[in-house]
């Protein structure tokens, strides 16, 4: 019996294991980047002005002066002038600063660049959750409620976001957009919409958005990219909520003598409210996390299509490794601070 | 007699695994009428259809003489009580009960007026401002019930209002449904698969099974007087043997596997003889009698708590509900040799199918 219950501990203790050692690894990975940040000693040229005492801060750069945030100060060219007394560059001193890790996850939340990517990355994300929910609510009720005629095919065009890989979509926009089809989107997008949207843009990220009437390769066009992969999730976020609720509350609206408007409005969602809340959270969760599709159709373009992945992908392209990882620091606390969020509300149901 | 109130002609339909067939029956003002069968008999399937959540695919469906098939649920005037009471988990009870009201545009002071009264007739005034969430079983049951009460349907609609209960709330309830009828005269279906709470609150009792409405009457009708093998055991009658029945000296002979048994009256041929157990006597020795009187040995008692169920074999096992204490006092136990016996008043004989 005693030798029974221990071999029965064994196995639970096992399978115990695996989890742990799983979760172990994934905490490590991502905790891994501090303990990479908290090795970084590096010496780090600069220049001070010994007119006014202004020291060029390279995570900042000085954007007035058309010198982008990364900018080393040995790459600033002889004609460029001080932002703060307009002194020649050669009034300047040549310091040797020490960095050492924590500065420079400081100094990226100082850069211009990475406020820009995260205002862009959570606004784009709340219209698009937004969006997305206009979308998911009726369409989320109508699988939910009706056995239709080509239900199979329908699922199967809302699920194929989710599974295909992230550049499918993004090509195909590209590429919709170079037909007829496109073109004719491009034309029918009045001009009050594209000026009222670049102003919007221009006010929200404190950045000129001067987009034209083409789609393609644009700020709004980063909400299309986010939209089209988001949406599915948050269809099957809110059906999954309608499914559990079931009908006899409406039918039971109905004959208390509401119409199926009325019983919706009146019942349905408030009672969905906490799964189409948690809908939000999930579609914004996912367009926050977008890199493809916006990639390919938006291009990663500083001060402009530059959400929080592509800034990331931008920095580690061009070797700027510790500001590549300050930034996935604050998307893994971004992520952290939703899910827990989501948790909280009780989300559940079928979301990847 | 006024006309029904509801009228169920021929109607048909396929839901899923459900399904009902050529369904009719009426439902007279001021009735309680139960709809009784077993789980997958189509009763629900029948009883939201009446409410307009499905459509019958033939037949017509009547409420106060006009016809409902077309007719959406909202606009049809009958109050409904789902099995899980579905109350909106967002609502408080009061709110829950002003629902149908304040769809209507009733004047708030007349929606407050009513709730308080329903809630007094219900007992539930204490529970106005609580949240409908954390009520208890019987509380759902009352507040949902005021709820389609406070609409004054023309017909209450009931599926299953007790089977999510516990036993003694369920009789506590059965007594409260009973007592609500009476006090506000709604006509009311209600729809059950327990025998027992059917016999203790219905007017009329109609039998359902496979999809077919087997038999109509009141409760006495229905359990004195089966109509077929199913409705007989349905009720539990126990003694259903089956035989051939013909007519000797004004009596009915049913010769069923060498037994004469008598009746007093019935069809003859191929037939249904059924006796209820409580029907049924037990005695240690054969009396002086007589007909319809078996010898044989007690196979089984059961205790019931206020009665004994006593299976006597003699040929053919025959039932017999008795009163525990005359059981105690007559000294019979299991194995014990006894007569069983039963008037032929009480034998009821129905034709086979």
């Amino acid at each position: 019996m005693g030798g029974r219950n221990l071999s029965n501990r064994l196995f639970v203790a096992v399978l115990g294991g695996v989890l742990i050692v799983f979760l172990a690894a994934v905490a490590l990975i991502l905790l891994g980047n501090v303990w990479y940040l908290a090795g970084v000693a590096k010496e780090v040229t600069t220049g001070r002005c010994t007119v006014c005492g202004y020291l060029y801060d390279e995570e900042v750069g000085a954007l007035g002066q058309g010198i982008l945030p990364g900018t080393r100060w040995l790459e600033i060219l002889a004609e460029w002038e001080c932002p703060s007394c307009s002194a020649d560059r050669d009034q300047f001193e040549e310091i040797v600063q020490r960095r050492t890790g924590w500065n420079i996850l400081l100094g990226s939340l100082r850069n211009p660049e990475n406020h820009f990517a995260i205002k862009l990355s959570v606004l784009t994300a709340a219209i698009t959750a937004l969006l997305a929910m206009v979308v998911a609510i009726p369409a989320a009720y109508i699988l939910s409620r009706y056995r239709l005629p080509g239900g199979q095919v329908m699922d199967t065009i809302l699920d194929l976001p989710i599974v295909l890989p992230p550049p499918v979509m993004g090509i195909s926009l590209l590429i919709i957009f170079s037909t007829p089809a496109g073109q004719m989107v491009n034309a029918l997008t009045p001009e009050w919409f594209v000026t009222g949207v670049n102003k919007v843009f221009t006010f929200l990220l404190g950045h000129e958005i001067e987009d034209g009437p083409n789609w393609v390769y644009t700020t709004r066009g980063v909400v299309v990219a986010q939209f089209f992969v988001a949406c599915s999730f948050g269809v099957r976020a809110v059906k999954a909520s309608f499914d559990t609720l079931g009908r006899r509350h409406e039918d039971v609206a109905r004959t208390l003598g509401c119409t199926q408007r009325q019983a919706f409005v009146r019942v349905v969602l408030p009672m969905a409210r906490t799964g189409i809340v948690a809908g939000l959270i999930m579609t914004w969760a996912r367009a926050i996390a977008e890199f493809g599709p916006i990639l390919f159709f938006c291009q990663a373009t500083q001060f402009k299509t530059e959400v929080m992945p592509i800034a990331m992908f931008l920095k580690f392209s061009v070797g700027q490794l510790e500001s590549a990882i300050a930034l996935v620091l604050i998307m893994v606390a971004i992520s952290l601070v939703t899910l827990l969020t989501f948790k909280r509300l009780g989300g559940k149901g079928y979301l990847w | 007699m006024a006309q029904p109130i509801v009228q169920v002609r021929d109607v048909s339909l396929r839901l899923g695994d459900f399904a009902v067939h050529d369904a009719g029956m009426d439902i007279r003002e001021r009735e309680y009428f139960v709809l009784l069968g077993p789980t997958g008999a189509g009763k629900t399937v029948l009883l939201e259809c009446i409410a307009g959540l499905h459509q019958p695919e033939t037949g017509d469906i009547y409420v106060d003489g006009e016809r409902m098939n077309d007719t959406a649920p909202e606009a049809r005037g009958l109050g409904y009580l789902p099995q899980d009471y579905a109350l909106f988990p967002h609502l408080t009870v009061a709110q829950n009960i002003a629902f149908g009201m304040r769809i209507r545009k009733k004047p708030r002071g007349e929606i407050e007026r009513k709730v308080a009264e329903l809630a007094e007739l219900l007992g539930i005034t204490h529970l106005l401002h609580r949240s409908s969430v954390k009520l208890s079983g019987g509380e759902k049951q009352r507040s949902a019930l005021a709820r389609a009460l406070a609409i004054e349907p023309k017909v209450l609609l009931l599926d299953e209002p007790l089977s999510a209960l516990d036993e003694q709330t369920r009789e506590g309830l059965c007594v409260e449904l009973r007592r609500v009828h009476e006090q506000l005269g709604t006509t009311t279906l209600h729809v059950s698969h327990n025998f027992e709470e059917t016999m203790s609150v219905a007017d009329k009792i109609g039998i359902i099974h496979e999809g077919r409405i087997r038999q109509i009457g009141t409760p006495e009708e229905v359990f004195r007087r089966p109509n077929s093998e199913f409705v007989a055991r349905f009720v539990r009658t126990e003694n259903i043997f089956r035989g051939t029945a013909t007519s000797q000296r004004g009596r009915l002979v049913v010769r069923s596997g060498g037994m004469a048994l008598e009746a007093e009256s019935g069809p003859e041929g191929d037939v249904f003889l059924t006796v209820r157990p409580e029907n049924v006597t037990v005695a240690a020795a054969p009396g002086r009698q007589r007909v319809n009187e078996l010898a044989g040995r007690i196979a089984r008692v059961v205790d019931k708590g206020a009665l004994m169920r006593v299976d006597v074999a003699a040929g053919v096992t025959l039932v017999a509900l008795v009163g525990r204490r005359s059981f105690q006092n007559s000294g019979l136990k299991v194995g014990a040799e006894a007569a069983v016996s039963f008037d032929p008043a009480a034998a009821h004989v129905f034709a086979a199918q």
